[in-house]
């Protein structure tokens, strides 16, 4: 038999290799172009967008559909409340779900059981969309800025890795800090957080990413047009061309149609997504390591 | 008295005056808001803005909150949480209107007036349409005119679609005579054949067959889109799919498909963007939109492309049997929550809304400023009234769909100046003579959650799903094989217990509309 040379290559892992590399392609293709084709109608006149036929670059360069955006107060207000919300609604999130966390993590934590049996329990099951609706607004959070940051506050999901994470971390080192006289705070905030930064950016990344593209709280707690995040503004665009159920409706929908056009439209999801894949790369290697971090040991 | 005494006088009536006159200033108070939550998507207009709408508020001291729905989801949820905004304007998607008829959640109309407005009384023969069974209304439905008001309003006119060709296109055809839908028929086969780069006919997206009001062949047939028709030989009611001609109907979408005069595509178009592409690139022979020449030319202009669209003006199916059997008692009406706000302002609005003037101003604009009332009885508008930017920047037209009737509604369409205006009325003409008024047959309505619902909807959704199998059937035969299927569906799913219920519901209808 002939000896294979450890660095020559065979056909058949030439042949296998090709196949594999055009499957990729061609699905790197298919998975990227709807983003690509969104990119360019959104540099693409909006009324020259219209006719179709566009698929590779503009045919009519504008930045008019992004000068529209901005020069939007609705659509400014929008990017505002979900930069706000984002930015607020992360902190708030990281911050609440690491202190929770810590304090769940101490096993002599008197009535540890019980808790965890709620958070495992809240974390399966839901009231479902009527009774947190009332509870929202019993809460009186409906209708307010709050509403996009307090219910979400504690995520239950973050709080089992943050657990076994946590209890990763050497307890001579947090001994130390209490023979220093460091309080339990001080410790969570000097000692622990420090080194739980990859899970820090990873929880960050998350709930930051759930709160830029999240709309269903916007459109049903919301009534107010100041707080409409940008996340409903596009689904709002959307909405606009849905064909109502009632016949009668439709005719009336096509009549009054004030559609955003499609380019317009394009230059939103541009605005939106725009964010989001600028800062996924520089995080991505926390990503990847921080999601299995305590996960196995749980 | 001393010069200094005058001047301290008269600075201190300069203070005075003010302060008497602050009451006269707090009674024109700020408006005040009560929400208004519009159960339509699609609604274009966002806020309460604009010269018409500040008038409104002037005369009513009520400065409407607006929210327009995000999806049909959120009503239900404000209804189940008990959490109903002051205002809802709705239809009877997902039986809304239905559940909102009820006195724990909203107001019945003449209970509100007679508290907070004893001086107005409800137009009767409107209100007895809308009563429930505890015999009150609550709601009164727009965009529904009586007989009477129809028939003194000879200017409100019916609106009757028919294509609209590329007249060079049709020129070079011969300009054939087309009177009848087998006439257009086999002008698109001609098309067809003359001008192989072009798609003989696009539909528009909304405008398409699959229960489609709109649709310009469903009207052309005199055919129902939905609910239950009317069978006038006997007088009784059947689920719209039995009604006679709907196999022709279908027969003949089916041959446009098979003969390649529309695209198999059109079926599937989610947006009508995708329809008017094949229009403005002139790409298509002829676009069903009903009567859109104006609309398509405009567009074309505006994107630097020479178009000669014209829309034919022919009712293509007025044979010597043909009829129009119009249910139509409005599609959607306001709701005043019982946990409203401020009812006293409310019955105010609403009671506004409901006169002469409201609903004119509210679809028409300001009279003397943007129209005034011709002789014979319709609006001449400014010459600015048609441009759509200029009825954005006043808030109009849609406000006058809260209230406004069918004769309000199509006065403001009416332009004598109009260059096909008598091909218009020669069609309404047309259209109204063969109008058999069955408004009975518009209020049967099956209650939420009720079994006749139930079935309604279940044959509603299978009819949507094989409708499409006959459209695209290969051959007249197996269209016709897949209506008998249809029918026989229908049958499984309980339309025969649907329609003697429907009968029953009507003989009700019938004598209330006789009351």
């Amino acid at each position: 038999m002939r000896r294979r040379n450890a660095i020559s290559r065979s056909l058949e892992d030439r042949v296998l290799d090709t196949v594999n590399i055009v499957l990729l392609v061609i699905i790197a293709f298919i998975t990227m172009y709807p983003f690509y084709y969104i990119l360019i109608l959104s540099f693409n006149d909006g009324g020259d967008a219209i006719r179709g036929g566009i698929y590779f670059w503009p045919r009519s360069f504008s930045l008019e559909n992004f000068q529209q955006f901005f020069e939007s107060s609705k659509w400014m207000r929008s990017l505002i409340v979900t930069v706000a919300r984002t930015v607020a609604g992360t902190a708030i999130g990281v911050m609440f779900t690491c202190v929770v966390s810590y304090g769940l993590s101490k096993k002599d934590l008197v009535y540890h059981g019980i808790y965890m049996k709620i958070l495992i329990i809240a974390m399966y099951f839901s009231g479902g969309l009527i009774p947190y609706y009332i509870l929202l607004k019993s809460l009186r959070l409906l209708n307010t800025f709050a509403v996009y940051v307090i219910p979400g506050a504690l995520n239950i999901f973050f709080v089992m890795i943050c657990i076994s994470f946590f209890r990763d971390i050497p307890e001579e080192l947090i001994e130390s800090a209490y023979l220093d006289g460091s309080t339990e705070f001080n410790t969570f905030l000097k000692i622990v957080l420090p080194v739980s930064l990859p899970l820090l950016a990873t929880m960050t990344l998350f709930i930051g990413v759930g709160h830029w593209n999240s709309w269903i709280d916007s459109a049903y707690y919301v009534r107010s047009e100041n707080l409409r995040t940008l996340s409903y503004r596009m689904m709002e665009v959307i909405n606009q061309t849905m064909q109502p159920e009632d016949p009668t409706a439709r005719l009336y929908a096509a009549e009054s149609s004030r559609a955003t056009t499609q380019s317009m439209q394009m230059a939103a999801m541009v605005v939106a997504l725009g964010p989001i894949m600028c800062v996924y790369p520089f995080l991505q290697k926390y990503f990847a390591k921080g999601i299995m971090l305590g996960a196995v040991k749980g | 008295m001393s010069k200094k005494r005058i001047v301290s006088l008269l600075i201190a009536l300069m203070f005075i005056v003010p302060l008497v006159q602050l009451p006269a200033a707090a009674a024109e108070a700020e408006p005040v808001e009560l929400e208004l939550f519009i159960n339509h998507t699609w609604w274009p207009l966002k806020t309460w803005a604009g010269e018409v709408p500040e008038y409104i508020t002037k005369q009513t001291g009520v400065r409407p909150v607006v929210t327009v729905a995000a999806d049909m989801q959120q009503l239900p949820l404000m209804l189940a949480s008990g959490d109903l905004p002051d205002i809802i304007y709705c239809d009877n998607t997902g039986n809304m209107q239905s559940r909102l008829a009820d006195p724990s959640l909203c107001w019945a109309w003449e209970d509100l007036t007679a508290q907070y407005k004893p001086d107005f009384q409800w137009d009767e023969e409107r209100a007895k349409l809308y009563r429930q069974e505890d015999g009150k209304f609550y709601t009164i439905l727009n965009n529904y005119s009586t007989k009477s008001e129809l028939e003194n309003s000879p200017a409100a006119l019916i609106g009757v679609g028919s294509p609209t060709l590329q007249r060079g296109l049709y020129e070079e055809l011969g300009s054939p005579q087309i009177n009848t839908l087998e006439d257009y028929f086999n002008v698109l086969l001609a098309a067809k054949e003359a001008f192989p780069d072009k798609v003989p006919a696009v539909i528009n997206t909304n405008w398409i067959g699959m229960g489609q009001t709109s649709s310009m062949f469903l009207t052309q047939y005199g055919l129902d889109y939905n609910g239950f028709s009317l069978d006038e030989a006997t007088d009784t009611l059947q689920y719209y799919i039995y009604q006679q001609n709907r196999l022709d109907y279908y027969k003949y979408i089916n041959a446009l498909y098979r003969n390649g005069l529309i695209l198999p595509e059109n079926f599937a178009f989610n947006n009508e963007d995708e329809s008017y592409q094949y229009a403005y690139n002139l790409e298509c022979f002829s676009y069903i939109k009903g009567s859109s020449a104006t609309e398509l030319n405009s567009k074309c202009a505006d994107l630097g492309i020479e178009s000669d669209w014209f829309d034919l003006n022919v009712a293509l199916g007025y044979g010597s049997t043909f009829k129009i059997y119009e249910r139509n008692v409005g599609w959607s009406g306001l709701y005043i929550a019982k946990n409203n706000s401020n009812p006293q302002k409310t019955a105010d609005f609403l009671t506004y809304l409901f006169t002469e003037e409201g609903m004119r101003t509210a679809f028409w604009g300001i009279e003397g400023t943007h129209w005034t009332l011709h002789e014979d009885g319709y609006p001449v508008f400014i010459p600015e009234f048609n441009d759509p930017l200029w009825q954005d920047a006043v808030g109009l037209t849609e406000w006058g769909l809260l209230s406004g009737t069918w004769v309000t509604e199509r006065l403001a369409s009416y332009n004598p100046d109009d260059e096909f205006i008598l091909d218009k009325l020669r069609l309404s003409d047309q259209a109204k003579e063969n109008t058999v008024y069955c408004s009975a047959v518009g209020l049967v309505s099956p209650k939420a959650d009720s079994d006749e619902q139930i079935i309604l909807t279940k044959l509603n959704d299978m009819v949507k799903n094989e409708e499409v199998k006959l459209f695209l059937a290969t051959s007249e035969e197996e269209c016709e094989k897949a209506y008998s299927d249809m029918l026989a569906r229908a049958e499984q799913l309980g339309v025969k217990d649907l329609d003697a219920w429907a009968n029953e519901a009507y003989q009700t209808a019938k004598s209330i509309m006789e009351d």
